[in-house]
């Protein structure tokens, strides 16, 4: 069950002393930009279309993690689970913006859509060009046909990726950065299980609720309800759920490729996680479709939640090749010549 | 009878007086939100109006407009999530409605809290019934409205206004929430009325004795 004891300080505080002892571990890829974000240590790239990730802090190592050569520029954090505000969002704006225009990206959420719409209209203002570009991969969240209602959770991975590499290895414009951000957005899905909720670090109270022996599928990053409460069952027959959910909203016959990220919610162990992506890539690889690529870890956390949420990215050619691009974050490092050594 | 009009210095103490009163009721305001939502709500409130004080405490200038807008643009820049984008829009949108004014009639301050409902309305898509600050605030405005359409007092207005915000916030307790954090939770959140809805009573209850 959820557990409220948490190694903190003061409750107010744990997104400025996150973010202090962040930049202290990361010093060789990222700089802190006032009290709430971070940039790639040579912010701003002249000439590049920056890219800037953000949203509420809570759910680490999102956003920050994303952040140095090849993916995201910038991060910005709101409170927990609370999106962030204009002017820390401008104020990190100015400092990744090479002149080339800046996208923010980031989940779909009333709070994000609000804050980083405000403040794309005052970078607007400045004289910066910006373009919102909200991803809404999670399909427990709303049908296909009201998919702009979908809220946006570990999925949003591949839209950093992509335009992250399509801006910095391919060095392509403003609008060919949309353009492939957004197509990225339209290939991923997400659906996921909880276990057990994580708790808010100020109130200790947690997310939502679930009895010892259950499971809940499409639950939200923050706890948004569901779509299927059932009993626990074993790894395998999950994973087929959430694999045949999304292959309901994304069909995929044989001979499509794709890029599957398995995603660990909090205090879900490895351990379940790769016996989770030894069925996923199974089911997969059983329909003819061939797994590219996996990424397995905690990418997008809700505290100590337990769960795990798998996002399936239908590659062609252009997103294949942008998301085998050079990457060096806190949290993502592909490193193609290395790789080529173990061959 | 002259006209009632609000100056800008009036305007100044009456923020002064809504951020005290949203200031002393962080507990009550977190208390409504640990039944609808994160537990929050308070402490952003607390953020944004100290933040209010703040900012409008070192306004030297006669713009009534310009005040508000401040003190609006205060509160978005410290309490941050969808609240602080509604709440500032509370008081900026009216303050770039008022923007070069220094003083404001009845009528003049209900169209320009007007505009306020109808950005909060657009910036989060939430209608009347949906369990939000809306249920409250669209009824204070109307009695706004109302009382200048009739040609009433100032004071009668805002008192007016700050019963119907508070029967559209109680109202909030029968309805299930559709928007925001709440809405997570569902039919869990019967019986309890709106953070949001109550606060929106807070401040039009401190303007009406204030003004």
């Amino acid at each position: 069950m959820a557990r409220a004891k948490k190694l903190i300080n003061d409750p107010l505080k744990v997104t400025v002393e996150e973010l202090e002892g962040f930049v202290k571990a990361y010093s060789y890829v990222v700089r802190k930009v006032g009290t709430h974000a971070v940039v790639r240590k040579d912010a701003p790239v002249k000439g590049k279309v920056a890219i800037l990730s953000g949203g509420g802090s809570g759910h680490e190592p999102l956003f920050i993690g994303y952040v140095g050569y090849g993916m995201c520029d910038g991060a910005v954090y709101g409170e927990v689970f609370a999106a962030p505000t204009p002017p820390n969002i401008l104020e990190v704006t100015r400092a990744i913006d090479g002149g080339a225009g800046v996208l923010y990206i980031y989940g779909n959420y009333a709070g994000d859509n609000m804050n980083f719409g405000l403040a794309a209209q005052m970078a607007q203002a400045e004289g910066i060009e910006v373009e919102t570009i909200p991803y809404w991969d999670d399909i427990s969240s709303a049908p296909p046909e009201r998919k702009t209602e979908r809220r946006g959770i570990a999925g949003g991975f591949y839209v950093y990726k992509c335009a992250g590499a399509a801006a910095e290895i391919w060095g392509a414009d403003f609008k060919e950065v949309k353009r492939i951000a957004e197509k990225a957005r339209e290939n991923v899905r997400s659906f996921g299980v909880a276990l057990a909720p994580g708790t808010i670090p100020a109130t200790g109270k947690p997310t939502f609720e679930l009895g010892e022996d259950e499971i809940y599928f499409g639950i939200g990053a923050h706890g948004e309800k569901g779509v299927l409460l059932t009993k626990i069952k074993p790894a395998d027959e999950v994973t087929e759920i959430i694999i045949n959910e999304i292959l309901k909203d994304l069909p995929l016959k044989s001979g499509d490729e794709v890029n599957v990220l398995v995603n660990g919610c909090g205090s879900t162990t490895l351990m379940e996680l790769y016996i989770v992506t030894r069925k996923a890539v199974q089911i997969l690889a059983d329909m003819g479709v061939e797994v590219h690529h996996v990424d397995v870890g905690n990418f997008l956390t809700t505290q100590e939640m337990a769960g795990v949420t798998i996002s399936i990215l239908k590659l062609d050619d252009e997103l294949k090749e942008l998301c085998d691009a050079p990457a060096y974050t806190p949290i993502v490092k592909i490193c193609p010549e290395l790789q080529s050594k173990l061959k | 009878m002259a006209e009632e009009k609000v100056s800008c210095k009036k305007m100044k103490e009456i923020l002064l007086s809504v951020s005290d009163v949203m200031i002393s009721k962080e507990g009550y305001l977190t208390d409504l939100d640990r039944a609808c939502g994160d537990g929050d709500f308070g402490v952003g409130m607390l953020r944004g109006f100290t933040n209010v004080k703040q900012q409008i405490s070192n306004y030297e200038g006669d713009d009534l407009g310009e005040l508000m807008t401040k003190a609006g643009f205060a509160i978005t820049a410290t309490v941050g999530g969808a609240s602080g984008a509604v709440f500032g829009a509370l008081f900026s949108s009216a303050g770039i409605k008022l923007k070069g004014k220094k003083e404001a009639n009845l009528m003049e301050l209900a169209e320009a809290f007007r505009e306020s409902l109808d950005m909060i309305m657009k910036l989060g898509g939430a209608k009347p019934g949906d369990k939000t600050m809306v249920d409250a605030l669209a009824p204070a405005i109307e009695a706004l409205e109302a009382v200048a359409k009739a040609g009433g007092s100032l004071k009668e207005a805002f008192e007016k206004a700050a019963e119907a915000a508070q029967k559209g916030a109680e109202a909030t307790k029968e309805m299930i929430a559709k928007k925001g954090k709440a809405s997570y939770l569902g039919e869990k959140t019967l019986g309890y009325p709106d953070p949001g809805a109550m606060a929106v009573a807070l401040i039009f209850k401190a303007i009406s004795e204030k003004i």
